[in-house]
């Protein structure tokens, strides 16, 4: 099963996002959506993952976090 | 009569063999129960003679009843005299005399009759907590009673569960929204992101009572979680997006991913925070509420409160003490992860989605819309200040608590 990963880039890099864009798909990821200030949402193997941070252009690479509030019930919210 | 005596410790309530006896599943309370008087029922309606020889004969009571009084109010109003107040329409007496005469009173009592304490009414818990003189204890202690301010043109947005588009405190309001949620309106079926809006931007109760802080600001409803509550890193990026675009001042965020020790500021909410800032929004969120402090259980401020750009909420509680379950910034030496401030988050009243209408619940979610309003309120005031001046004047201007800064950093948000 694929994986989400969320891939911010270094900063330096931001204004290249096309052809760093390019290069992470090339790798195998399916590019979701991109993020004008540098951030990437990709979906590919769980291998992908050291191959994108790898990149010099790539400053992380993290799993999508997930929110859940508790339960609706909840007093604690 | 003699006045109503409140029985305010365990002790007192336990030392009466009277209540030990008939009420032993109700005394663990620190709280008064009892006013110390008792109402004895009568099984079956009878002449009002006999009862007030039976109390007379019994115990030596002087007896009143309602019909020697000329209305309801004045029953109210006036002392009486008498040890016992027979309400003759309901075959029920009232009665105000000591321990002894009640004890006495029970001995002789046969089976047509039921003893019980007077029981202190109070209005249910989640109202009471939350109000007190017509405003929220949580409005009260941020001192926003004090200024006339309102929002007015500060765009405010609220990236949550949705929001009741229907809710009649709002009706007038203009209200923008988008859903980021694939399948699911905006329409806030979970509860929570009506009652972080209703913080942060809304205004009154039905009844008058104040829960609201920014009630002129422009609200922009970004629905990231889904009415289960849960949503994807995804859709709160997409929802600062848009709020960028629509040129939100405050991007209000109730909402948290647990992290541990030892683990840093999540990447991409940084940079997305550091673009929104030189776009002059301000991010603030929830540090979290994951921590156990009576159990001495901490766990570090969440993701992204702990991100350096993104303002962190802790919550504290009407006394002005760390919520028991606040977040704490327990990762040092890792950039971010503090808790910057302090907001009320323990019994918070406020709007809920219509068929409950309104809600008291607790957390750092609904200490993180306090500080958005009052941001909000500020900005109000300086509307050509940039996010970071809006941050530092918050921080300034925080009221200073008894409680180290990793628990509340610079303290308790004030209004301006």
């Amino acid at each position: 099963m694929d994986t989400r990963f969320i891939i911010t880039l270094n900063d330096q890099y931001t204004s290249q996002m096309s052809s760093v864009v390019r290069a992470i798909a090339d790798k195998g990821l399916k590019i979701l959506k991109t993020y004008p200030y540098g951030v990437v949402i990709a979906e590919g193997k769980d291998q992908a993952m050291h191959q994108i941070k790898c990149m010099k252009e790539v400053s992380a690479v993290d799993l999508e976090q997930i929110i859940q509030l508790p339960p609706k019930d909840s007093n604690i919210q | 009569m003699i006045e109503p005596k409140l029985y305010t410790t365990q002790a007192d309530i336990i030392s009466n063999a009277y209540r030990r006896k008939q009420f032993p599943s109700v005394l663990l309370t620190e709280e008064p129960l009892y006013t110390g008087r008792f109402f004895i029922t009568f099984d079956e309606k009878g002449d009002t003679n006999n009862y007030i020889n039976f109390f007379e004969n019994s115990a030596g009571l002087t007896v009143a009843t309602t019909s020697d009084f000329n209305s309801v109010e004045s029953r109210t109003k006036n002392n009486l005299d008498a040890d016992v107040l027979l309400y003759e329409n309901f075959g029920v007496a009232l009665v105000g005399t000591t321990e002894e005469q009640v004890t006495e009173l029970a001995s002789v009592a046969t089976e047509r009759m039921i003893i019980e304490p007077e029981l202190i009414v109070s209005v249910p818990d989640d109202v009471q907590v939350g109000l007190s003189n017509g405003t929220t204890w949580g409005l009260q202690a941020i001192q926003l009673t004090q200024n006339n301010l309102t929002g007015r043109n500060v765009k405010v947005a609220i990236l949550d569960t949705g929001f009741d588009l229907n809710h009649p405190d709002f009706a007038g309001r203009e209200i923008k929204s988008a859903s980021f949620i694939p399948g699911e309106s905006v329409q806030d079926q979970h509860g929570h992101g009506t009652h972080c809006t209703g913080v942060a931007c809304g205004y009154e109760d039905n009844r008058g009572n104040r829960y609201g802080i920014a009630y002129q600001s422009e609200i922009h409803i970004a629905k990231v979680l889904n009415n289960n509550g849960k949503g994807p890193q995804q859709a709160v990026l997409d929802g600062i997006d848009w709020a960028l675009e629509r040129q939100c001042k405050i991007i209000s965020m109730s909402l948290s991913s647990r992290i541990y020790a030892g683990q840093g500021a999540n990447a991409a909410y940084e940079k997305a925070s550091q673009f929104a800032l030189s776009r002059g929004s301000l991010l603030i969120a929830a540090a979290g509420n994951d921590s156990v402090r009576s159990q001495n259980y901490f766990v570090p401020v969440s993701s992204p409160a702990n991100c350096p750009s993104v303002l962190g909420i802790g919550a504290i509680d009407s006394k002005l003490n760390v919520a028991d379950f606040s977040n704490r910034a327990i990762n040092a030496g890792i950039p971010g992860g503090t808790v910057d401030i302090v907001a009320p988050g323990v019994d918070i009243y406020s709007s809920w989605p219509m068929g409950i209408r309104y809600k008291s619940i607790s957390g750092t979610s609904m200490a993180t819309p306090h500080v958005s309003g009052i941001a909000a309120l500020i900005w109000e005031t300086s509307p050509g200040a940039s996010p970071l001046q809006i941050a530092h004047r918050l921080m300034a201007t925080a009221q200073r608590l008894t409680h180290p800064a990793i628990d509340v950093g610079a303290g308790m948000v004030i209004a301006p």
